[in-house]
């Protein structure tokens, strides 16, 4: 019997029961950020291997991720299924705990989109809040950018980089909306091929390797010191604007809104959702916003 | 412009995402990305909405306004009617 795998996830407990091979490299690769430096928190997440279920019942939903849609049954307020019968996960949330059960068949069948899904979950029922953005921290400023998918994240924080800045997070990041702390989830930046051929192209010659899914990759350390944390002080959102010039402008209330609930991604349960609206009042008041369009020139970073 | 009755009461959206900056109300509906701010008066008439009919609505902003209580009526009402074909509110069943 494989031994348990703990470590703390942003000052909160986590236990695998059983990982080894493919699910605890994953765990480590995904989960374990052991240079967070979170304050305790007495939330736990317990991960237990259990046999395929017979049967699996409940209230169809739908539970995406940025990339991925899954099949997703409700049972209960605070209680999913995620995956199918060969793979998947059983999430039950309760008051200070969440309890994932992961059954796989074949043994190298991972649910790994059901799994980051489980664990995301629990960690916002926990009180904290995803952030689909990169993030570049100064002296003075830790800015997310923030966009959907292809908007130029990634090449905004690559040129924010050159610009000086410290890149904390390319595509992923977690905020504590008590302290604004962001805590980066990414390793690196990765972009599509044909990005070096496109808005990228003047950091084609870094030295990509190549990454899951067909995306190159290019680790933090190789584009200067990296910080993995800081306080969040300015959201910007990205706006292609490839015929004008690229230029900072006010954020309207309004939009500033829309792209912080956007970047927020959905979560499953209702109550979580609502924990997340609530916070998004307290969040922009206390962070300065802006719009930068991505236009023809040089970004004024 | 609505024709409701005074005493109609309306409802909003369970899923409606509504921040308050105080200074501004802004409303978004994730699955229709239906988006709608409102003004200081906007703000008031919508909070009494939340737990009183369209003229508590209308109450509401003659008191916290200096506008007389037609004004105050037409404008409410002028929002009920933009809320809800936005399907931002519904009327109570």
């Amino acid at each position: 019997m494989p031994e348990a795998l703990v470590f703390p996830i942003l000052g909160r407990s986590f236990r695998a029961q059983a990982a080894d091979g493919p699910l605890k490299n994953w765990l480590l690769e995904h989960w374990c950020f052991e240079e967070h430096d979170a304050a305790a928190h007495p939330f736990r997440i317990v991960l237990e291997r259990i046999p395929p279920p017979g049967k699996l019942e409940g209230e169809p939903v739908s539970a995406r991720l940025p990339d991925v849609t899954l099949p997703a049954l409700r049972v209960g307020s605070a209680s999913w299924v995620l995956g199918d019968r060969r793979a998947g996960v059983r999430l039950v949330l309760e008051a200070c705990s969440a309890g994932i059960e992961l059954w796989q068949d074949p043994p190298d069948r991972l649910p790994h989109a059901a799994l980051f899904l489980a664990l995301s979950e629990s960690l916002r029922w926990s009180g904290l809040l995803p952030l689909h953005a990169s993030i570049a921290s100064s002296r003075s400023n830790v800015t997310a950018f923030l966009g959907a998918s292809g908007t130029g994240k990634s090449t905004t924080l690559l040129q924010a980089v050159r610009a000086g800045r410290r890149p904390l997070a390319e595509d992923f990041a977690w905020l504590d909306p008590e302290t604004l702390s962001v805590y980066g989830w990414d390793r690196g930046v990765h972009l599509h091929p044909e990005s070096l051929d496109g808005p990228a192209r003047e950091f084609a010659s870094l030295g990509w390797g190549s990454a899951v899914g067909g995306k190159l990759f290019l680790p933090f350390d190789r584009r200067g010191t990296t910080v993995r944390q800081g306080t969040l002080t300015r959201l910007v959102a990205l706006e292609p604007a490839y015929d004008a010039a690229s230029r900072w402008e006010p954020l309207p209330p309004r939009e500033a809104v829309r792209a912080l609930w956007e970047s927020l991604g959905v979560p499953l349960s209702d109550l979580s959702r609502d924990a997340a609206a609530a916070r998004i009042p307290e969040i922009l008041t206390r962070l300065a916003t802006a719009r930068l369009l991505l236009g023809r020139n040089p970004l004024p970073l | 412009m609505t024709t409701l009755p005074p005493t109609a009461r309306l409802t909003v959206p369970p899923e409606l995402i509504e921040t308050d900056l105080t200074s501004e109300l802004i409303l978004l509906d994730p699955t229709t990305q239906e988006m709608f701010s409102l003004n200081d008066s906007g703000r008031v008439a919508w909070l009494a909405l939340r737990t009183s009919d369209l003229a508590g609505a209308v109450d509401a902003v003659v008191r916290t306004f200096e506008v007389t209580h037609e004004q105050a009526e037409t404008d409410v009402r002028v929002l009920v009617t933009r809320l809800l074909e936005s399907g931002l509110l519904s009327r109570s069943a």
